[in-house]
C-alpha cells in the first residue's frame, strides 16, 4: 500500500518535528496503554510515537467494561498508564469510577476543542466519528432522511434497520438526545424507530449497511466510517454493495449530527504519568492527526487539520453541540429507555 | 499397633478412648488435596454468587423483564440446540458404531471435527455466508439460526459419549434383541439407546452448559439470553452488580444440569469384564446412502462449510506476520492451562469416587463454572484478587499474577469438561477393585498411582485433549486477564470481528479451528484404538 | 492367622439397621459360612470386618486386638484381611501375575515373583501368569482372585458369594480348589445357597434381616434349628400353627413332639420337606409329583393344608398317600 507508506513516512518526519517542537527530547522508557480500541491502525500510530520519542508503547486491548473492572481490581498496583476508549460514555464511566486523573498541558488545551474533552482534563478526544443515516439510493430521497426524526415517519414502516441497543454507539446517540430534548422525547423517538424495524437488531453496523444495500431495508443508522470502509473494501462485492447506498449527515438544519469521540485519559495510579501525557499530546499533534485519518477513516479532532480526501468528499457537516460528558451521564437511562420500547 | 487385649481390667472409659485414638484412620491426604482442588475451581463461581447476594447500591431496576426474557431465551435455546445436538450425536454415533455403510471408517473420526470451532466463529461465518450480501439462499439467523449453529457445533459431545457407550455395551443385549427378530431401528430405539442413555445424558449436559455460557453467537444473532442479559446489564446499564446477579442464576442452572447428568449416569452399570467385537449391521444400499449423506451433512455444516468460507477469506485478506505470535501464545496458554486444569480435575474426579458424599459435592461445586460465560468467571477471579489485595495478601497484578489469575480462571471454567471424562473412565471400574486394593494393603496414594491413574489413563488423555481445545477457543476470560502484548488467536479474531473487519477476522478464526483440529483428531482416533479388553 | 470376633455389632444406613446387635466368632483356621437371603446383612459383615465401613455400635476384633469400635477404626489397608468378590475385581490393566503380586510389595522383586508364581501354581494357573484378566474364563479369574488374596498371607480371608457367577460344574470344581487353598486359613464365606453353606462350613451362621438367627456347626444347625426362620434357611420347610396337647402338636399330616412347650401353649411347627415319608394310603391327597433330580417333589393336601415333600424318585404312588413325619426333621417352637 504505497499510499499509506508514503503518508507514514511523512508522518514519521512530522512526528519528530512535532516532538521537537514540544520541546521534549526522547525520554525513553515505556508507557502502558489499556485500549478499548482494537484498530490495527493504532499500531501504526503507536509505532510512529515510539520512533519519534523513544518511548516503547505496550498495549492491552480489551472491552471497555472489562478494562474498567480490571483497573478497579488492580487499584494502586496497576501498571496501566493511559486508557484509550472508542466512546465518550466509557471514558465518563471510568472517570466516575475514580480511575482517571486530570492531566493537562498547553498542547492539549490548544489542540482539543473544549467540547470534545472533559472540562477538568480527565480525558481528551483525539478522533471523531459521526453517527449517520445510510439509505438506499434508488428507494429514498435524501430529503426524506434529513433528520433522525424522519426515521420514525410511517413512510418507513418495516424499512429501518439498526444494531442492538447494547452497543455503546446507540446508547450514546440516545444519551445525547436525552440531554438535548429530555427523556420523553427520547422515548418517543426510540419507540418510533423501533416500530419501523424491518427485523430485530442483529449483527453490527456493517451488517445494517449490507442489509440496506441488499434491499432488505431502506435506511439504517451507522457510524460513518463503516460506510467509508465498505467503499474502500478489498472485496469487490462489498464495494458494489456500497455503490447502492448513500450517506447523509442528519439534522443539518436542526441541532447537527451526533458525534462521538475516541479519547484517552491518564490512569489515576499511573506510574509513568509523564510518558502518558506525552503520548496523549502526540495523539492530538499534527503528525498523528494527519497519519490516522486515512488509516481508520475517522475525523481528526483538530478543526484545523484537513481530513483525508475520502472523508472530505463526504462534505462538511454541522456537529451536534452536546458536551460529551453528558453521553456518559445518560447512558444508563438510555439503556432503560431502549429496554422499555423493546429495542434490544 | 492395635491396643491392649479386650480382657484387661476395667480401666473404664479412659482406656477405651485411648484405644479409640490409636485407631483413628490415617488422614487421607488425597481427600485433602481433592478438597483444595475443589476450592480452587469453585472459588470464582462462589465469589460471583457471594457478590451477587451482597446488598447493592443499584438494584436491577429494569430487572424482571430482562431476567425473565433472558431465562426464557436460554432455556429455549438450550432445549432447541441441545435436542438437535442429541439427535445428531446419538444417530451418528449409532450409525458409526453399529452399522456398516460406505465411508464409515472415515466418519468415525471425522464426525468429531466440529468441536474445534468456537460457537462465535461459526456464528460469524454463517452470518457472512447467509445474511445480506452472502451467497447462501437460506438465512441462518435469529433463534433457529443460533439453535442450528449450536446443534452443529456441539453434537460431537454427544457423539463421543454415545460412541463410547455403544462400544462398551454388552454385545449380549444387542444380539439377544437381534435374535428376537428386532430390526435395526427397533433395536436402536428399545435397547441400544436406553443402554446408552447415561452416556448421552453426560454429553448432553456438557453441550447444554456450553449453550448457556455462550455469548458471542447469541449476541451477534440478536438474541436475549441470560448471557447477553449479563452483558447488557454490565455494559449497557453500567451495572456490574446486576450482571453478577444474573450470572449467579446461570451458575445455579449449571448445578441443575450437573445434577441431571449425575442422576442419569448414576444408573449406569459398570463393566461386566467381558467384551466381544460387535457385529455391525450391513445396511442395504438405500439406507446406506442415506447414512452417508447424513454424516456428510453433519461434517459439512458443522465444520466443512464454515472452514471453506473462512479459508477463502483468509487466503485473500490475511496478514500473516500478525498471526505467528498469537498462534504461539495460544498454544502455550492452552497447553499450560490444560495441564493445570487436568491436575485439578483429576484430583476432584478421583476423590469423587473414593470419598462418599463429599466427592459428589466436589464435582458439582467445581463444575459450576462451565455454564457461566468466561467473562463472569474472570470477574469472580478478579474480585477475589481485589479482596486479596485489600487484605494485603498480594501486591499488584503483575505479569506472574495475571497469568496465574488467567490459569485459575481456566480451571474454574473448564474443570467440569476435564472431570467428566475422567469420572466416566473411573466409573467403568467395578467397586470391588478399590476394596481389593485396600485389602491388599494399598494406602490411598498407592491406590491412586497404581490403580486409579493407570486405569484412567485413556480418560486422562482424552480429558487433556478436550481441555486443550476448550482453552484454545476461550475468548472472554483471556481478553480480560491476559498480560500485555500477549494476544491469542481468539483475542485477535475478536479484535477484528468487533471492529467489523470480518475479512481480517477470518484468518485467526481459521487458525483456531486448525489448531484445535489436531488434538481433536488424535482424541478421536485414540478412542478407536483404546478398545483393549479391559475397557 | 487370627480369630475374627464380632461383639454386639450394629450398623445402620439412613436410619434403617443393616445389622442389629450381631455377635459371632470365626474360629482360627476354620471356615465360617454366613448364610441368609439378600438383605440379611451378610455382605455388610464382610465390609465391616474388612474395615471398609465403620461400626455404629459394638466392636470387632482380629485375634486379641480391637480393629473397629464406634468412632474409631483401623483402616482397611492396615488390617491384612484378604477379600474375594463375586465379580472377581481383578485389576484389568495388570497381568495375572502382577495381580497376584500386588499385595507383596514388601518383598524384594525376585521373592515377590516367586511367591506369586507359587500361589498361582496352587490354584493351577501358573501357566497363565502373563495373561490379562479379560483373557481368562470366569472360573480362572476367580482362582486368580483367590491366589491374589492369599498371597500376602492374610490373617483372615473374606469371600463374598465367590461362586455365584459360575455354572454348577465350575462351582463344584472351584469349591474343591478353593477349600484346598484355604486349608488352615480363617475364612468367612458368604452365600445364599444352603447346600453350599452346609458343604463348606466348619461353623455356620444364619442371618435374616440384619439379625443373627443361629450360630452352630452345620450338623447342629440342621438338626436343631433355633427358630422357624433358621430352619427355613437350610432347606424347604412346611409350617403349621397349632396347640400343644399332651406333649404333641397335631397336624393334618401327623403328630410332632411338643418338646418343652407347656400344655395348651400355641405352637409353630416346622417340618423339613425331606423329612416327610410317603406311602400308598389315604391320609392325604397327592396333588402333584414333579421330578427333581435324585428326588421327586410331591405336593400333598389334607384338611385344606398343602405341604411339600422331597421323596425318593420313582416311588410309584397313587392318588392318596399316608404320611409319616420323621422326628429328626420336625421341630416345634412357641408361637
Amino acid at each position: 500500500m504505497p499510499f499509506v507508506l508514503s503518508r507514514r513516512g511523512f508522518a514519521l518526519g512530522a512526528s519528530a518535528a512535532a516532538l521537537a517542537a514540544c520541546g521534549q527530547a526522547g525520554l525513553g522508557g515505556t508507557v502502558n496503554v489499556y485500549s478499548a480500541r482494537h484498530y490495527d491502525t493504532d499500531r501504526a500510530l503507536y509505532g510512529a510515537f515510539e520512533q519519534a520519542s523513544g518511548i516503547a508503547v505496550q498495549v492491552l486491548p480489551a472491552n471497555a467494561e472489562q478494562l474498567l473492572e480490571r483497573l478497579r481490581a488492580e487499584g494502586e498496583a496497576t501498571e496501566a498508564d493511559l486508557v484509550v476508549a472508542a466512546d465518550a460514555g466509557n471514558l465518563w464511566r471510568m472517570q466516575e469510577a475514580g480511575l482517571l486523573q486530570p492531566a493537562t498541558s498547553r498542547a492539549l488545551e490548544r489542540n482539543v476543542p473544549a467540547r470534545l474533552r472533559d472540562p477538568r482534563g480527565h480525558w481528551w478526544g483525539f478522533s471523531k466519528r459521526a453517527r449517520v443515516i445510510i439509505y438506499r439510493k434508488d428507494a429514498v430521497e435524501p430529503i426524506e432522511v434529513a433528520s433522525m426524526d424522519d426515521l420514525t415517519h410511517p413512510r418507513f414502516r418495516g424499512q429501518i434497520v439498526a444494531r442492538s441497543s447494547t452497543n455503546t454507539y446507540n446508547l450514546s446517540l440516545l444519551a445525547s438526545r436525552i440531554e438535548r430534548l429530555g427523556a420523553e422525547n427520547a422515548r418517543a423517538w426510540a419507540g418510533g424507530v423501533r416500530a419501523n424495524f424491518a427485523r430485530d437488531p442483529q449483527g453490527g453496523d456493517s451488517d445494517q449497511i449490507k442489509a440496506v444495500a441488499a434491499g432488505e431495508a431502506q435506511a439504517a443508522i451507522a457510524n460513518h466510517y463503516y460506510y467509508l470502509r465498505m467503499t474502500q473494501s478489498e472485496d469487490p462485492a462489498e464495494r458494489a454493495a456500497a455503490e447502492k447506498v448513500a450517506l447523509v449527515f442528519p439534522d443539518q438544519a436542526g441541532a447537527g449530527t451526533h458525534i462521538n469521540i475516541s479519547g484517552a485519559g491518564v490512569v489515576k495510579h499511573a506510574k509513568r504519568r509523564v510518558q502518558a501525557v506525552q503520548l496523549l499530546e502526540y495523539l492530538v499533534s499534527d503528525a498523528a492527526q494527519i497519519l490516522q485519518a486515512p488509516l481508520n477513516t475517522e475525523f481528526p479532532i483538530r478543526p484545523d487539520i484537513a481530513p483525508a480526501p475520502a472523508l472530505a468528499a463526504l462534505g462538511a457537516f454541522k456537529e451536534e453541540e452536546v458536551p460529551l460528558d453528558a453521553l456518559g451521564r445518560h447512558q444508563a437511562q438510555a439503556a432503560g429507555i431502549f429496554e422499555e420500547v423493546g429495542w434490544r | 499397633m492395635l491396643g491392649p487385649p479386650a480382657s484387661s481390667p476395667a480401666r473404664g472409659r479412659r482406656s477405651k478412648m485411648r484405644r479409640g485414638m490409636n485407631l483413628i484412620a490415617r488422614v487421607d491426604g488425597l481427600a485433602l488435596i481433592a478438597a483444595l482442588a475443589t476450592l480452587i475451581c469453585a472459588a470464582p463461581a462462589f465469589a460471583v454468587i457471594g457478590f451477587a447476594l451482597a446488598p447493592a447500591s443499584a438494584g436491577l431496576a429494569f430487572g424482571a423483564d430482562l431476567l425473565a426474557d433472558g431465562a426464557f431465551g436460554t432455556l429455549a435455546l438450550t432445549l432447541a440446540g441441545g435436542s438437535g445436538a442429541i439427535v445428531f450425536g446419538a444417530a451418528s454415533a449409532w450409525l458409526v458404531s453399529l452399522c456398516k455403510f460406505p465411508g464409515r471408517g472415515l466418519f468415525e473420526w471425522l464426525l468429531v471435527v466440529p468441536l474445534a470451532a468456537p460457537s462465535y466463529v461459526l456464528a460469524y461465518a454463517y452470518a457472512g455466508l447467509s445474511w445480506a450480501g452472502g451467497i447462501s439462499p437460506v438465512r441462518i439467523e435469529g433463534f433457529w439460526g443460533a439453535a442450528f449453529i449450536y446443534a452443529m457445533g456441539l453434537y460431537p459431545y454427544i457423539y463421543l459419549a454415545a460412541r463410547a457407550a455403544f462400544a462398551s455395551q454388552s454385545a449380549c443385549a444387542l444380539e439377544a434383541a437381534r435374535s428376537l427378530g428386532a430390526r435395526p431401528l427397533k433395536i436402536l430405539w428399545r435397547v441400544a439407546l436406553p443402554l446408552a442413555r447415561p452416556g448421552i445424558a453426560a454429553g448432553a449436559a456438557l453441550a447444554c452448559m456450553e449453550i448457556a455460557a455462550d455469548y458471542g453467537a447469541a449476541q451477534h444473532f440478536g438474541l436475549t439470553t441470560l448471557s447477553t442479559a449479563i452483558f447488557r446489564a454490565w455494559y449497557a446499564h453500567g451495572n456490574p452488580h446486576a450482571a453478577l446477579q444474573i450470572a449467579a442464576l446461570l451458575l445455579v442452572a449449571a448445578l441443575a444440569f450437573l445434577s441431571v447428568e449425575r442422576r442419569a449416569r448414576g444408573r449406569a452399570s459398570f463393566a461386566s469384564g467381558r467384551w466381544r467385537q460387535l457385529q455391525r449391521y450391513e445396511l442395504a444400499p438405500l439406507p446406506g446412502a442415506a447414512a452417508l449423506v447424513f454424516c456428510t451433512a453433519l461434517v459439512t455444516f458443522g465444520a466443512g462449510l464454515p472452514l471453506a468460507y473462512l479459508a477463502r477469506l483468509a487466503l485473500v485478506h490475511a496478514q500473516v506476520e500478525d498471526l505467528a505470535r498469537p498462534l504461539l501464545n495460544s498454544l502455550l496458554l492452552a497447553g499450560a492451562g490444560a495441564l493445570v486444569t487436568l491436575a485439578l480435575a483429576a484430583a476432584i474426579a478421583v476423590a469423587a469416587r473414593r470419598v462418599d458424599g463429599l466427592g459428589k459435592l466436589s464435582l458439582f461445586a467445581a463444575g459450576m463454572g462451565y455454564a457461566a460465560p468466561g467473562a463472569v468467571i474472570a470477574m469472580g477471579a478478579l474480585a477475589l484478587f481485589g479482596l486479596a489485595r485489600a487484605g494485603g495478601l498480594v501486591g499488584g497484578l503483575g505479569v506472574g499474577l495475571t497469568l496465574a489469575a488467567l490459569l485459575w480462571t481456566y480451571a474454574a471454567r473448564f474443570a467440569a469438561a476435564g472431570a467428566q471424562p475422567i469420572d466416566a473412565g473411573l466409573a467403568r471400574l467395578s467397586k470391588g477393585v478399590d476394596a481389593s486394593a485396600r485389602s491388599l494393603g494399598a494406602g490411598p496414594w498407592r491406590r491412586l498411582v497404581r490403580i486409579d491413574l493407570p486405569i484412567a489413563a485413556p480418560s486422562l488423555a482424552a480429558a487433556a485433549l478436550i481441555l486443550f481445545v476448550e482453552i484454545l477457543k476461550e475468548l472472554p476470560a483471556t481478553l480480560i486477564l491476559r498480560p500485555y502484548a500477549f494476544d491469542t488467536l481468539a483475542v485477535k479474531a475478536y479484535a477484528y470481528a468487533s471492529d467489523e473487519r470480518l475479512l481480517q477476522a477470518a484468518a485467526p478464526s481459521l487458525l483456531i479451528f486448525l489448531a484445535g483440529l489436531a488434538p481433536i483428531l488424535v482424541l478421536s482416533r485414540g478412542l478407536n484404538a483404546a478398545r483393549a479388553g479391559f475397557r | 492367622m487370627s480369630e475374627v470376633t464380632l461383639s454386639h455389632v450394629t450398623r445402620a444406613y439412613a436410619g434403617a439397621p443393616a445389622l442389629d446387635d450381631v455377635s459371632l466368632t470365626a474360629p482360627e483356621g476354620k471356615v465360617l459360612a454366613l448364610l441368609g437371603p439378600s438383605g440379611a446383612g451378610k455382605s455388610t459383615i464382610l465390609r465391616l470386618i474388612a474395615g471398609l465401613e465403620p461400626v455404629d455400635a459394638g466392636e470387632i476384633r482380629l485375634g486379641d486386638a480391637i480393629v473397629s469400635a464406634p468412632g474409631a477404626r483401623l483402616p482397611a489397608e492396615a488390617r491384612r484381611v484378604g477379600m474375594v468378590f463375586q465379580d472377581f475385581a481383578l485389576f484389568p490393566h495388570l497381568t495375572v501375575g502382577e495381580n497376584v503380586a500386588f499385595g507383596l510389595d514388601k518383598l524384594a522383586r525376585p521373592e515377590r515373583e516367586r511367591q506369586a508364581l507359587r500361589w498361582l501354581d496352587r490354584v493351577g494357573l501358573k501357566h497363565r501368569a502373563h495373561a490379562y484378566p479379560h483373557e481368562l474364563s470366569g472360573g480362572e479369574q476367580q482362582r486368580v482372585a483367590l491366589a491374589r488374596a492369599l498371597a500376602p498371607k492374610p490373617r483372615a480371608v473374606l469371600l463374598d458369594e465367590p461362586f455365584s457367577g459360575l455354572d454348577p460344574v465350575q462351582r463344584a470344581e472351584l469349591r474343591e480348589v478353593t477349600l484346598g487353598a484355604l486349608a488352615d486359613t480363617t475364612t468367612l464365606f458368604v452365600t445364599h445357597d444352603a447346600e453350599e453353606a452346609l458343604l463348606v462350613a466348619d461353623r455356620l451362621v444364619i442371618l435374616k434381616g440384619g439379625r443373627l438367627l443361629q450360630e452352630a456347626p452345620p450338623r447342629e444347625a440342621y438338626d436343631k434349628p433355633a427358630s422357624v426362620d433358621a430352619a427355613a434357611a437350610l432347606g424347604p420347610i412346611n409350617v403349621f400353627v397349632g396347640h400343644a396337647e399332651a406333649g404333641v402338636v397335631a397336624t393334618p399330616f401327623g403328630k410332632v413332639a411338643a418338646g418343652h412347650l407347656v400344655q395348651g401353649a400355641a405352637a409353630r411347627i416346622a417340618v423339613r420337606a425331606e423329612s416327610l415319608m410317603l406311602r400308598p394310603g389315604n391320609m392325604a391327597r397327592l396333588r402333584d409329583l414333579r421330578p427333581h433330580g435324585a428326588h421327586d417333589l410331591a405336593r400333598i393336601e389334607a384338611q385344606d393344608l398343602v405341604w411339600r415333600a422331597l421323596i425318593p424318585a420313582r416311588m410309584g404312588l397313587g392318588e392318596t398317600v399316608d404320611v409319616e413325619i420323621q422326628t429328626t426333621g420336625a421341630f416345634a417352637f412357641s408361637a
